[in-house]
């Protein structure tokens, strides 16, 4: 391949030049990234690992490097604590029938009939715009925050959000009954 | 919204707080960012090498891609068009059944580094090629098979490489079967046919069923016969020892064969053939027959002397009976094979029938060659190209030739008639006797003349007439010229005469493509089933 000296130049500047910087946005955002996970999932640890996962996708996807970047964080951060989510319960659920996997410990029985608990498996089973819109709806984002973090109308939020809170409480109450 | 709800969900979501003492790491997390993307980018590096060997698997597995990228390595690393050939080269024999361009007139030693041009065809009239292992003779060589991206009128080319000897794969004649294939693969009627068997010859060997061998040792035993039996009579095949890349010529020999021509031909009558061999490999070739005859040299290239145009019909006959392979004719590891008891003059023979298609029928089938050989001496009596020519080989007390058996006689029918007839002598030539300048070409002899090529089979489903609902095919022996023009031709089936003319006809209005790498103009000769 022949190199000349233009296109090297323009190799440098790709590289040095970028407006995105990554540590500026992860430094800025990172914290909140980790709170909306760990909202999510049990583990502090894990939900730390998860943000750092979400930054290496940003950093690797240019689309979402401009405007609505923040509400772009949001959407994959929640997703991404859902997925986890109903991964991990899927595996417990899984060991369970084969009679595989660790005993309970201490921690996990204790956590186990605690109502953070039982939110996070009715979490599991809800629709995934539903759950979403709960979790970030409850970490504090207004309307416009989750229309433009979901990608939605903002005129349409109100409803949805209704309907994702009549779905969870209908699905709470169904496997814990009225308290 | 249901305020009840509303705040119900509130309190339950508000339990997912974390605990208001954690402080996610930032310092930690960023260094964790930098290192995931680092693996992520030699992550990235081994699953690119990954989809890229993969990909170069794929190209390297289908057979045009495969050509082009061969092409290209050519063009990148090779003079346009000519392979550089690696080792020494001797003077190169002319490799049996055809006749190619060799080492000039009496060289010897090594050529280190000398360029030939490659096998390769015109990559547009191909789409694309294949390589199998294959026997040659008493070696293994690497065959090359072209699938031409022409009319069913073409020819699937195939060229047989030495290893090493790249430069091989561009003398030797196109075979026959990869030709049947790839004219079945593009013929419209591709779809089986019923036809009629093919009619009584009073030449034919075999009147029972044949037999399919029951055992893969039964079939390698039956083949093994044909090349031991093919060998056996090959006193002109070069000699090749591992690792088959400095071929001998073998023996030098003088080979006289005297013959009378018969038949519906352009020229016939008595005629005369030899050819002598020196221990160089150089070659020099003599025939009459009729009013044609022809003095060459086969050294580095063709001398001719004598009449210009084609090489008559029986004469191109009498060199590939005298001179020819039988042995590469078949594809040993994809045919049927089938053998049936025959006797000939009170002698018991063992016939062996070939074909690149599955048959079962009761007698022979029209795809089916036809070797007939003598268990006990294991010479080859009979041979058969197609049902209607029939070669019957006869050996006298003095056949032995160094470890060949050479028939000393030959006779030709056709469509149940004797049309060729010959005696056959070698022997060693007088050392003394022969004057070097009989291999060196005189300034009269710059003419180049065509190569013969090994007899090609061809089914032509263009229907003639049917007969009780089957079709009855006639197969056309017939010679082609370079540019695929039909020379001479006959019927090798004339019970029905209007049927016959009318399968000739048909052969004679086509026009025929011989592929176009060879050296030198290929005049070909060819049986054409048509049906």
């Amino acid at each position: 391949m022949v190199v000349n000296s233009s296109s090297e130049a323009a190799a440098e500047t790709t590289i040095g030049e970028s407006p995105f910087d990554i540590e500026t946005i992860f430094l800025a955002q990172y914290g909140r990234v980790a709170r909306v996970i760990a909202r999510v999932v049990r583990d502090p640890a894990r939900a730390e690992e998860l943000a750092v996962e979400v930054f290496l996708k940003l950093w690797r996807t240019p689309k979402a490097q401009g405007d609505g970047m923040d509400g772009w964080l949001y959407r994959v951060a929640v997703r991404k604590g859902l997925d986890e989510l109903r991964s991990r319960t899927r595996r417990t659920r899984y060991e369970a029938q084969v009679g595989v996997g660790s005993l309970p410990g201490p921690e996990e029985i204790c956590a186990a009939g605690e109502e953070q608990e039982r939110v996070r498996l009715v979490l599991t089973v809800l629709d995934s715009r539903q759950a979403e819109l709960l979790l970030l709806r409850s970490h504090g984002l207004s309307y416009d925050e989750l229309a433009a973090a979901l990608n939605l109308n903002v005129a349409s939020i109100g409803t949805l959000l209704s309907r994702a809170e009549r779905a969870f409480r209908k699905e709470y109450v169904k496997r814990y009954g009225q308290e | 919204m249901d305020k009840n709800d509303d705040r119900w969900v509130e309190d339950r979501l508000a339990t997912l707080t974390p605990d208001s003492g954690w402080r996610p790491n930032v310092t930690k997390g960023f260094a964790e960012l930098r290192k995931r993307a680092n693996q992520n980018a030699r992550g990235q590096t081994w699953i690119w090498a990954i989809v890229t060997m993969a990909a170069c698997l794929c190209l390297i597995a289908l057979p045009a891609s495969r050509m082009r990228i061969r092409r290209l390595w050519e063009d990148l690393f090779f003079e346009s068009d000519a392979v550089r050939v690696s080792g020494g080269i001797r003077a190169v024999p002319e490799l049996p059944g055809g006749t190619g361009i060799k080492a000039s007139p009496g060289v010897s030693g090594t050529n280190q580094g000398q360029q030939f041009r490659t096998a390769v065809p015109d990559e547009s009239r191909i789409t694309g090629h294949s390589e199998t292992h294959h026997r040659y003779s008493t070696q293994t060589a690497r065959r090359i098979e072209y699938i031409p991206s022409d009319n069913v009128a073409d020819y699937l080319g195939m060229g047989v490489a030495m290893d090493g000897w790249e430069t091989v794969a561009s003398l030797l004649p196109i075979s026959q079967g990869p030709m049947i294939r790839a004219t079945e693969e593009s013929e419209p009627s591709s779809t089986p046919v019923r036809t009629t068997s093919p009619p009584y010859d009073p030449f034919e060997p075999v009147t029972s069923k044949p037999d399919a061998p029951g055992t893969p040792e039964a079939r390698y035993a039956a083949i093994s016969l044909i090349r031991r039996a093919a060998y056996s009579q090959a006193f002109f095949a070069p000699i090749f020892e591992p690792p088959y890349t400095h071929p001998e010529p073998g023996a030098p020999y003088t080979v006289r064969v005297s013959f009378a021509a018969g038949g519906d031909t352009r020229d016939g009558g008595p005629g005369e053939m030899e050819e002598t061999r020196n221990v160089a490999g150089a070659r020099r070739w003599t025939a009459r027959v009729g009013s044609f005859s022809l003095t060459r040299i086969i050294a580095d290239r063709f001398y001719d002397l004598g009449s210009p145009g084609p090489i008559p019909i029986r004469l191109q006959m009498v060199r590939w009976i005298v001179l020819g392979n039988l042995e590469i004719l078949t594809d040993f590891t994809t045919d049927s094979i089938r053998t049936a008891n025959a006797t000939l003059q009170g002698a018991s023979l063992t016939c062996i029938l070939t074909s690149v298609t599955a048959t079962a029928s009761a007698g022979r089938d029209w795809s089916e060659k036809e070797y007939c050989i003598d268990p006990q001496s294991e010479r080859l009596r009979v041979y058969s190209a197609a049902p209607g020519i029939y070669i019957v080989y006869d050996y006298g007390d003095s056949a032995a030739f160094h470890d060949h058996q050479v028939p000393n006689q030959f006779t030709v029918s056709e469509a149940g008639t004797v049309v060729l007839q010959g005696t056959i002598s070698v022997k060693d030539p007088d050392p003394s006797s022969l004057d070097p300048a009989l291999f060196i070409p005189t300034e009269q002899m710059l003419r180049t003349g065509v190569g013969l090529l090994n007899p090609m089979y061809r089914i032509e489903s263009r229907t003639t007439s049917k007969s009780s609902g089957k079709l009855q095919p006639v197969v056309v022996h017939a010679t082609l010229s370079p540019d695929g023009n039909v020379l001479e031709a006959e019927a090798l089936q004339t019970s029905d005469r209007t049927l016959s003319q009318s399968a000739v006809e048909l052969v004679k209005r086509t026009k025929y493509k011989i592929s176009n790498f060879y050296p030198y103009p290929p005049q070909g000769e060819l049986f054409v089933t048509v049906q």
